[in-house]
């Protein structure tokens, strides 16, 4: 039910959007899920080992190869945690966490700032 | 550029949709251009009000005594509650002030919009604890309100003697109190949200509520459209939220909407005892429902049968009740647990002209 995906995926010969070490990771995401689905102290823990271990290059493959293989609880896991990691932190911040680069004119993000004043008050440490 | 760049706008709408904090969700505007075209898209949004104060707002010690004269005139002999002090909001410098619908302006496709004030509304006596859950169309549609005097740990079983004497007419008039504080608090809050409602034609689902969990307002799909419809005033209503930001005094003149007649469902108990051991001084549950049905043209209609007598379906309305009751406080520990043993207990009906 879940994997009809990944019947697909290794039909598929050539593929580029799941590698094995992704593939490794995500697969034995449901047997986690279940087992841990009772006790969430547990999920967070996972969560915060997750996060550490794995770089946001890392977790956008993993956002990736669970969207490709159809895996709703795995996405939802992990656009969780990115979300939870982003939350109240500075612009910067996420920019590095998402490995972005600003794209505005020298103006613009000024303009920006200051348009949203208050959202900037209050910002968590980096 | 690779990285989250090759992850597709819906999944960073995800994202941002699992984030609803609006407050970081504005700032990530700033991140990129792509971020900054997101951002508006966001369906789900929670947004947090900060807490504002200006040293010179004043908590002064008045009573409720004149407030509930003019509102309340057939309640005699108001007991009179010391104004309670926020303490926690008072210390905070004055910052900026802005009403949701300014904060909420970027958004164009708000579909569940929570937003949370920093504390609740009432100010009560000592350990009271008032706690409500309401529901509005373009007035009110009903409201579950909970409370308690105090709540005792179980050192003993004895009920203290200041209780004992507390005779059932000094019971109502507290209990009486409480419930005319919550639904002129619910209206108040109700208020606010035109503006808001009016702009974002959007939204499906609104809740309003508070930090410390005191009272909910909800107001779904059908209320929004009912409210939209009786096309209210556009008044700006920026001082009316930073009223509620600094600690909102029910005996400001501050508007609310008018709560329609109602007629209530009391239950009390003098003592509940919890699981944890502990139990509640007081405890009484009230379901509130209008009196007067609105038709979908406007027309207010009382429910009546062939005889033309108004019907009163007795025992379909307390299961209504208990229904509404259990539903409201499911989610709270004490109070759900508490309401649980007041749905079985006797309960008295009253009823209220509106004000």
């Amino acid at each position: 039910m879940k994997f009809c995906t990944v019947k697909q995926y290794f039909d598929d010969e050539n593929n580029n959007n799941v590698t094995n070490g992704i593939a490794t990771t995500v697969i034995p995401l449901p047997n986690k899920h279940l087992k841990i689905k009772a006790n969430n102290k547990e999920m967070e823990q996972y969560e915060q080992e997750l996060l550490r271990n794995v770089m946001p290059q890392e977790l956008t493959k993993l956002i990736l190869a669970a969207n490709y293989l159809n895996f709703k609880e795995a996405l939802d896991f992990f656009c969780r945690t990115v979300a939870n990691a982003i939350q109240n932190k500075s612009v910067d911040y996420v920019r590095k966490f998402f490995g972005l680069e600003s794209d505005f004119e020298p103006g613009e993000e000024e303009k920006l700032c200051k348009e949203f004043a208050w959202s900037f008050e209050g910002v968590d440490e980096d | 550029m690779d990285g989250f760049d090759r992850i597709p706008d819906p999944l960073i709408l995800f994202i941002f949709n699992s984030l609803s904090d609006v407050k970081t969700l504005i700032r990530c505007r700033a991140v990129s251009k792509r971020f900054n075209s997101l951002v508006p898209q966001t369906e789900s949004l929670l947004l947090k009000v900060d807490c504002v104060i200006s040293p010179e707002s004043d908590e002064s010690d008045t009573p409720f005594l004149h407030f509930f004269k003019t509102i309340v005139k057939s309640v005699h002999n108001l007991v009179s509650l010391s104004a309670k002090t926020h303490p926690e909001l008072q210390n905070r410098p004055a910052r900026s002030q802005n009403s949701p619908a300014q904060i909420l302006r970027g958004f164009e496709r708000i579909r569940d919009l929570v937003i949370e004030l920093p504390a609740g509304d009432l100010k009560l006596d000592r350990n009271a604890v008032v706690k409500w859950r309401a529901e509005f169309g373009k007035t009110l549609k009903n409201c579950v309100i909970f409370a308690f005097r105090d709540i005792k740990p179980s050192t003993s079983t004895h009920i203290p003697a200041e209780f004992a004497d507390l005779d059932f007419a000094g019971g109502l008039k507290l209990r009486v109190v409480w419930t005319i504080s919550a639904l002129i608090a619910a209206s108040a809050r109700h208020y606010l949200l035109r503006e808001l409602v009016e702009e974002h034609e959007e939204i499906e689902k609104l809740v309003l509520t508070d930090k410390e969990g005191e009272g909910t307002l909800v107001m779904n799909k059908e209320g929004l459209a009912e409210l939209r419809a009786a096309g209210v005033a556009q008044v700006s209503e920026h001082k009316e939220w930073a009223a509620h930001y600094r600690g909102w005094d029910q005996e400001s003149n501050g508007s609310r909407t008018m709560v329609p007649s109602v007629r209530m469902r009391m239950r009390h108990v003098a003592k509940t005892e919890l699981n944890s051991g502990g139990w509640l001084d007081g405890a009484t549950l009230v379901v509130v429902r209008p009196t007067t049905i609105m038709c979908k043209d406007g027309v207010a209609e009382v429910e009546v049968n062939e005889e033309g007598q108004r019907v009163d379906d007795v025992e379909e309305d307390v299961a209504g009740d208990v229904n509404l009751a259990l539903k409201a406080f499911e989610d709270d520990g004490v109070c759900g647990e508490a309401v649980q043993a007041l749905v079985k207990t006797r309960s008295y009906h009253l009823e209220m002209n509106s004000f």
